[in-house]
């Protein structure tokens, strides 16, 4: 007997509602670090401790928790895991981020790219509410398998670790170019953000390099062969293969520094285009964006 | 009911694509996290010990580490 599936449409518009609102606090963050990013380029000498700083934290902490039920609330409605659609990847992969960036916070300071972490969250939120939403759904049979979760999670725990990686490379690149040397000077070395840029690098190969291996087994269960040239199969490859020319980089003199840096932010464009145009635009067996 | 459709699929070669993924992705994931470093210890003749450490790429941990194979000499000797 096979279990039906209730699709709920009222409890997905309160998902939305909830990811609406984390949408506000996060909007709320981004203003407050922006703030202080103002402030700390203004102000010499010693820094005081920044109240605006952390108030925007406890916001964003706030919307992570209020993304986070959205997200629960639209799985409930779908009956299934809350990603088999781009909106529902969108907000998932959104949620995922923040939580990666909030843990990553326990180990290391990474406080200084708070503001491209939640303007980054704020556009695909924005992406997904505005472009991408799709009502609820049952599963096309090529997803209903338990690799769904097994392969996409771990999908968008990397894309998680990418960005939070793009954005020290990001700072890498600002500070190494002497620009806005008054908030620059505030940032940790240049050698501390290539270290931590590679440390999360590193993490998120590893998984995408997972997510490669288990989408090709997961290809030979539904579609019995285990490499296609399908669209995405091609540009997760391509991804892949960036990532593996920056940590080459990264281990060959007179390559690392800004170089590496533009390598690895090369790779993270690919990430965003694979998720987007791809989607969109290519044809192939992928078509999951639901639109 | 008039047709039927039956698939039959018989992939041998499965436990072994599983095996070498997992080898390939523990391997991987050593060769990235795993520090490769030589360090060199040598006498002299007058009795002086000395130390030369050398990584593979850019080692953060590379002084604390020869610091504590020096302790653990240290500690030999005395």
């Amino acid at each position: 007997m096979t279990p039906t599936i209730v699709l709920n449409e009222p409890l997905s518009q309160v998902s939305l509602l909830f990811v609406s609102s984390a949408m506000a606090f996060i909007a709320v963050a981004l203003l407050l670090f922006s703030f202080q990013l103002v402030q700390l380029s203004k102000i010499e000498g010693v820094v005081p401790v920044s109240k605006l700083e952390k108030t925007g934290f406890v916001v964003l902490i706030f919307g992570t928790v209020v993304l986070g039920i959205g997200v629960v609330l639209r799985g409930v409605a779908a009956g299934r895991v809350p990603w088999a659609n781009m909106y529902e990847f969108a907000i998932s992969t959104a949620f995922l981020i923040l939580v990666v960036y909030l843990s990553a916070m326990k180990i290391k300071d990474l406080r200084f790219i708070a503001t491209f972490i939640s303007g980054f969250i704020l556009v695909i939120l924005f992406a997904a509410v505005s472009l991408f939403y799709v009502e609820v759904k049952t599963l096309m049979p090529a997803l209903q398998s338990y690799w769904l979760v097994i392969h996409v999670v771990v999908a968008v725990l990397a894309t998680g670790f990418f960005t939070v990686a793009a954005g020290l490379h990001i700072a890498y690149l600002v500070k190494a170019s002497n620009r806005a040397k008054n908030l620059m000077d505030r940032f940790p070395s240049l050698e501390v953000l290539e270290r931590l840029a590679y440390r999360f690098n590193v993490v998120g190969f590893v998984q995408w390099s997972f997510t490669l291996i288990a989408g090709a087994i997961w290809a030979e269960r539904a579609w019995h062969r285990y490499w296609g040239w399908d669209t995405k199969e091609v540009w997760t490859f391509i991804i892949w293969t960036l990532y593996a020319g920056y940590l080459h980089a990264m281990a060959t003199r007179g390559w690392n520094g800004k170089r590496a840096a533009w390598l690895g932010l090369i790779a993270f464009f690919a990430v965003i285009f694979n998720f987007t145009i791809v989607n969109l635009f290519f044809k192939g067996l992928h078509v999951y964006s639901g639109l | 009911l008039r047709f039927a459709s039956i698939d039959f699929a018989y992939n041998p070669g499965g436990v072994w694509v599983l095996l070498f993924s997992l080898l390939a992705l523990g391997s991987l994931t050593l060769s990235l996290l795993w520090p490769r470093r030589r360090v060199w210890v040598r006498v002299n003749q007058d009795g002086v010990i000395e130390m030369a450490a050398l990584a593979k790429g850019d080692d953060q941990r590379l002084e604390q580490a020869t610091t504590e194979i020096r302790k653990r000499l240290e500690k030999e000797i005395a």
